[in-house]
């Protein structure tokens, strides 16, 4: 009996220490990247973060070393504690496991988290990560380059003549409050319907109404694409982690959003060591249309006091 | 913002409660069609499992097999984006389609427990007295296996309606999707969540009432007679 009580002291002596000395972990909510795992992700992150680690200064000596505040507030939220990765298929899902503690924080693009916490007084941003400039392409099958041709020529069009610019001030900048009408679809007789996957997932650029109608963003560049390339354009919704199911299975011949972080930097400090080599969201089996939005930072958002 | 706010903005702001009838309604349809085309399909499979040909009881096991090993979701994603992806078919009749062929695997299986539990004898019997094989199944053995299957049959209903929770992967928006969306637009998971269980919830008491009312009129015509 002895014997097993000095076990069972130990045992609880030793989870204690290891507790202790993992006090330095978080537990990270990001969106699942269809193009690479949760391990791949951890990999690449604790690459990243071995590169770095030898770098980060005494709290005392910092003012001095810090080049800048970014550089700083990387090294600070990336190096001192180390993220546990954990892949979440929907925004939904993620802010459940967050509620019930399952994870310390989650990660965002800035428009999505900043609609999170405006529509919801019990989180807080955290810190922000402003190295991270990702942009939201459309997904189209792989071999359909002439309609992926067509979509970069109306995104283009778009940008120059300022229209691009204006649709993210009225949808996502400046964020939504209230209602939203949805936009107006031109029909066009006799013209090829372009069927569009929507997710409701990621507000304020993707989401749906409360008559069940797509709204926002999405469809605002979606009605002005088909106004311009002279075609129907029919919404779908699907889940955000039958995307490329959907697109594969030729249900749909658009997917509105694939995250495309080839923009993503670190410092210069991290010796090639690059997030954006597991930052992979598409698949081999998909082209992406040139950029329609684009964001600097990805807030790292918890739970408030 | 205090809870009765949440609230307005979850189920009645924008028409919300409108969308969540009519979410219920496509749970409702795929669950309803379902069950009817797999009952009948169920019914079949059994007599294949059932019957004295080798070949058919083979064919009618790796059916059962196959249908209630694979996770339903799988057989759905398969079936819109694989079997009927050039198919011109509505995304609710693939449904109702994978969900009958998934609840008539169990249906079959219920069944044939069902069947086997009734007592051989008094079908043989029956058959004595100048009963034709039909006459004994319809008026022996059917009324047992009936009385026998019915609160494994209750709780198969209230598993297919949970099972259609996952249609939103094929782009129909039923119950769970419109809850989903609802959580995302208004960032309001747990109690969207809540309400969306409390729905399905009132769903599977009304299917355990429909079965506890034709248990009572049972009772009663038994009193009487």
């Amino acid at each position: 009996m002895k014997k097993f009580l000095c076990a069972v002291l130990l045992l609880f002596v030793l989870c204690s220490v290891s507790f202790a000395a993992e006090k330095d972990v978080a537990d990270l909510g990001v969106l699942t990247y269809l193009g690479t795992t949760e391990q791949e992700f951890q990999s690449g992150l604790d690459d990243l973060r071995k590169a770095l680690a030898p770098l980060v200064p005494a709290d005392e000596d910092k003012q001095e070393w810090s080049e800048n505040d970014r550089l700083e507030e990387f090294f600070d939220s990336l190096v001192k504690t180390r993220r546990v990765i954990h892949f979440y298929d929907s925004l939904l899902s993620m802010q459940m496991a967050l509620r019930s503690r399952k994870i310390d924080e989650i990660a965002l693009p800035e428009p999505v988290g900043m609609y999170l916490v405006s529509n919801n007084p019990k989180y807080d941003i955290y810190f922000s990560l402003n190295m991270m400039p990702s942009t939201i392409s459309f997904g189209f099958k792989k071999g359909n380059t002439a309609l992926q041709k067509e979509f970069n020529t109306a995104i283009a069009a778009m940008r120059k003549d300022g229209t691009l610019a204006r649709l993210q001030k009225d949808f996502v900048t400046e964020l939504p409050t209230g209602e939203l009408a949805p936009a107006k679809f031109t029909t066009f007789k006799d013209a090829k319907t372009i069927r569009v996957a929507v997710t409701g997932d990621l507000p304020p650029i993707d989401f749906i109404a409360a008559d069940g109608t797509p709204i926002g963003y999405n469809t605002a560049i979606l009605s002005e694409i088909g106004r311009r390339i002279k075609k129907n354009i029919r919404l779908v919704s699907v889940e955000a982690g039958a995307r490329s199911a959907a697109l594969a299975g030729e249900r749909v011949d658009v997917v509105f959003w694939y995250r495309n972080t080839e923009g993503v930097q670190a410092p210069k400090q991290a010796k090639g060591k690059n997030l954006k080599n597991v930052m992979k969201d598409s698949l081999d089996g998909v082209i992406l249309s040139a950029p329609y939005y684009e964001w600097d930072t990805d807030l790292i958002i918890g739970l408030g006091d | 913002m205090s809870f009765s706010d949440i609230l307005y903005k979850i189920l009645i702001q924008g028409g919300s409660y409108w969308t969540i009838l009519k979410g219920l309604r496509a749970t409702v349809e795929i669950s309803c069609y379902s069950l009817l085309i797999g009952t009948l399909l169920g019914a079949f499979v059994c007599a294949l499992r059932m019957s004295k040909i080798k070949i058919l009881r083979f064919v009618a096991s790796i059916y059962i097999v196959i249908l209630r090993g694979s996770p339903v979701l799988m057989l759905l994603m398969l079936m819109y984006y694989g079997v009927f992806a050039r198919s011109s078919l509505e995304a609710l009749t693939i449904a109702t389609i994978t969900f009958s062929l998934n609840v008539a695997a169990h249906i079959a299986e219920l069944l044939r427990a069902s069947i086997s539990a009734t007592d051989h004898g008094q079908v043989e019997a029956a058959r004595t007295l100048g009963f034709s094989a039909w006459q004994a199944f319809y008026l022996i053995t059917l009324p047992q296996v009936v009385k026998i299957s019915k609160p494994v049959y209750q709780s198969t209903i209230v598993n297919l309606i949970q099972w259609t929770s996952v249609v939103g992967y094929v782009s129909i928006t039923d119950l769970t999707r419109v809850i989903n969306n609802i959580a995302s637009r208004t960032m309001q998971p747990m109690i969207t969540i809540s309400i969306g269980m409390l729905i399905y919830l009132a769903l599977a008491y009304i299917v355990h009432g429909i079965f506890a009312f034709t248990d009572f009129l049972e009772t009663r015509k038994e009193a009487v007679q």
